[in-house]
């Protein structure tokens, strides 16, 4: 199965960026990794050529370190015109391939998002099991898939 | 007084709203175009090393990032008072028009398409890019690839595809290798088909758009913006050329680093979008206009057979259209025909992959100009620096600023015909959006003030009257 990982966020936004940061370490290990600062249509694109695709995003409404992965659905109705999320980015995705890849969001619960480099300590403790789930959706059969939580 | 606020103006690059004040007979009276956002980078910049300053300067936008970055690096070539190597200029050509074909792209394909090929009055829940391709996809796929190829020719050539600094001061950081270039000249056909098909649509619908034509912002200015020796399409250097609104050029050939003779800086009481002016007609009579519609209207010939090719049927139309700022659309789709036709000529170029492509120095002078045609129009960054290298003093006059007058009367016109506050519809708003979509304004770019910043706070009693007011002005 091809597998794609977008990471989004901001790397001078503190935890904002931890997406992307995931993203830049799985790109250097060989695997098929974006990092982004946000949903783009041109995106589409390359989601519609691949068989799984894993967004990898900061969550400021979860818990600080807490690691939650789930399948996402496009949007039914996406809105797409001032501004594109994750949904509506596969929406579009489903039109360009015919049928879009399984999609699956690896999101942790973020607390700092002053201007600035690093992870605040919550999130710099869950990281390393932020990557091991992004790391795992590779190799995983999506059958044996539930919405997983980890208390990092 | 009834108001009609449309917050925000929505499909534009920036945050900015608009207000339409109406009679009491339901017709407008005033319409005002307000940029609420303010940077400040003038002020930022300033006690940086000038070295620094293309890298810091691309961070103003991630739209035009490379447009900022070459625009610094041509102040601080200034600065180092040398000559640039020819394989770097032509480095920073082709990135500077990949960053006018993904620019464009994202203008016309992304957020005004939805309006031109499904029409203004079209379902809003579907007037998007999603349901744009439901309607056109092979036109939808197209546009998305052509942003792609853009973007990717910058990621390949500068390392990223969002605020990259590999253009420096003296030239660019490295040399390019044959797999990046092979890149370029095989992307270039496939990208000039999706554009010629998305100007032969285009074209097709325009008539169904008389009164947009009519209406959006058309009526008589300056039209300002670089061309080169021959009078030919430049976005990289040049010369300044004004026109007048009969065509009549007023300014021919004047050096851009003498930019302030020619223009004057406004600020408007209700934004931070500044508001230059052509100084010899002072503020507001010396509205003029710049970027894509400007340009076509300045030049003798873009100066590639294919743009020309499209530029003779545009101009039969402009000629007839009056100065319509509609046409700013189909002035897009030739500029991006133009930079791919371009890309491709330089790519071809036998000394490409040259390895010279720095001139190295230090400070020579403490004064430097860099001007630029950004994807919106002429780009200014003007520094000045101290004995050390440490920037003073910044000056930024960014394209969308230049169109800041025009964009308010624009507001103001589209209003005043297609507004009707007693039997208000959806389409009505939306044309006073797509008025402001058709100048493909970069807010986040253009919101610098020099000195004190405008204020204006008004106090309101219930019934909508100002009751008090207080105001600062920069001037």
């Amino acid at each position: 199965m091809t597998t794609l990982w977008i990471g989004l966020g901001n790397s001078l936004r503190r935890d904002d960026g931890v997406g992307a940061r995931a993203a830049e370490i799985l790109a250097a290990e060989g695997l098929r990794a974006r990092a982004v600062f946000q949903p783009l249509p041109e995106l589409a694109l390359e989601i519609a050529a691949v068989q799984r695709v894993v967004f990898l995003d900061a969550d400021l409404d979860d818990a600080p370190g807490v690691v939650r992965q789930r399948r996402i659905a496009p949007a039914a109705d996406p809105e797409g015109g001032h501004r594109l999320d994750v949904p509506g980015l596969l929406a579009l995705a489903a039109r360009l391939a015919r049928r879009g890849p399984e999609a699956w969001i690896v999101s942790i619960g973020i607390l700092d998002v002053d201007a600035g480099e690093g992870f605040s300590t919550p999130v710099a403790a869950g990281f390393g099991e932020f990557l091991d789930c992004a790391r795992h959706l590779a190799v995983t059969p999506s059958a044996s898939h539930a919405a997983r939580t980890h208390h990092g | 007084m009834r108001r009609i606020e449309i917050d925000p103006v929505t499909r534009i690059e920036g945050h900015a709203r608009i207000t339409l004040q109406l009679g009491d007979d339901g017709r407008v009276r005033d319409a005002r175009f307000h940029v609420d956002q303010f940077r400040g980078f003038e002020k930022l910049a300033v006690g940086r090393p000038f070295h620094e300053m293309p890298g810091l300067m691309a961070r103003t936008c991630g739209i035009c990032p490379i447009s900022h970055l070459v625009a610094s690096a041509k102040a601080g070539d200034a600065l180092l008072a040398v000559a640039i190597p020819e394989p770097a200029i032509r480095l920073r050509r082709i990135l500077h028009l990949a960053q006018i074909l993904q620019s464009h792209a994202l203008s016309f394909f992304y957020l005004s398409a939805p309006d031109l090929l499904l029409g203004m009055d079209a379902d809003p829940a579907r007037r998007n890019l999603v349901g744009l391709y439901d309607e056109e996809p092979e036109l939808v796929r197209g546009g998305i690839a052509l942003r792609a190829f853009g973007q990717e020719i910058i990621a390949r050539m500068a390392g990223k595809r969002v605020h990259p600094a590999w253009v420096v001061p003296g030239g660019v950081a490295t040399p390019i290798d044959a797999e990046t270039r092979d890149f370029l000249l095989a992307g270039v056909p496939g990208a000039i088909a999706t554009v010629e098909q998305a100007l032969a649509s285009f074209r097709m619908r325009l008539v169904g758009f008389e009164a947009e034509i009519q209406h959006f912002a058309n009526f008589p200015s300056l039209f300002l913006g670089l061309v080169d020796t021959n009078g030919e399409l430049e976005h990289y250097e040049g010369r300044l050329r004004v026109i007048d609104p009969t065509g009549a050029r007023i300014v021919e050939g004047f050096d851009p680093a003498r930019y302030q003779e020619l223009i004057a800086e406004a600020d408007e009481p209700d934004s931070y979008l500044k508001a230059p002016y052509f100084r010899a007609f002072g503020f507001p009579d010396g509205i003029y206009r710049v970027g894509p519609l400007a340009r076509l209207r300045l030049v003798t010939r873009c100066g590639t057979p294919r743009a020309d090719a499209a530029l003779e049927i545009f101009r039969g139309r402009d000629a007839s259209a009056g100065q319509a700022s509609f046409l700013y659309h189909e002035a897009r789709l030739i500029e991006m025909l133009f930079a791919l036709e371009r890309i491709e000529e330089l790519a071809g170029h036998a000394e490409l992959l040259d390895p010279d492509v720095r001139a190295h120095a230090g400070p020579n002078r403490r004064e430097g100009i860099g001007v630029a045609e950004a994807p919106r129009g002429t780009l200014i960054h003007h520094y000045r620096i101290d004995a050390d290298g440490l920037v003073t003093a910044v000056n930024l006059i960014i394209a969308t600023g230049h169109n800041a007058l025009a964009m308010n009367r624009g507001v103001l016109q589209v209003a005043r015909h297609f507004v009707d506050g007693e039997r208000l519809q959806e389409g009505m708003l939306n044309r006073v959006e797509a008025v402001i979509r058709a100048f493909d304004p970069c807010l986040a770019c253009s919101t610098h003030a020099l000195g004190k910043m405008p204020l204006a706070i008004r106090l309101f009693d219930a019934q909508g009257r100002v009751v008090d007011e207080l105001r600062r002005s920069s001037r």
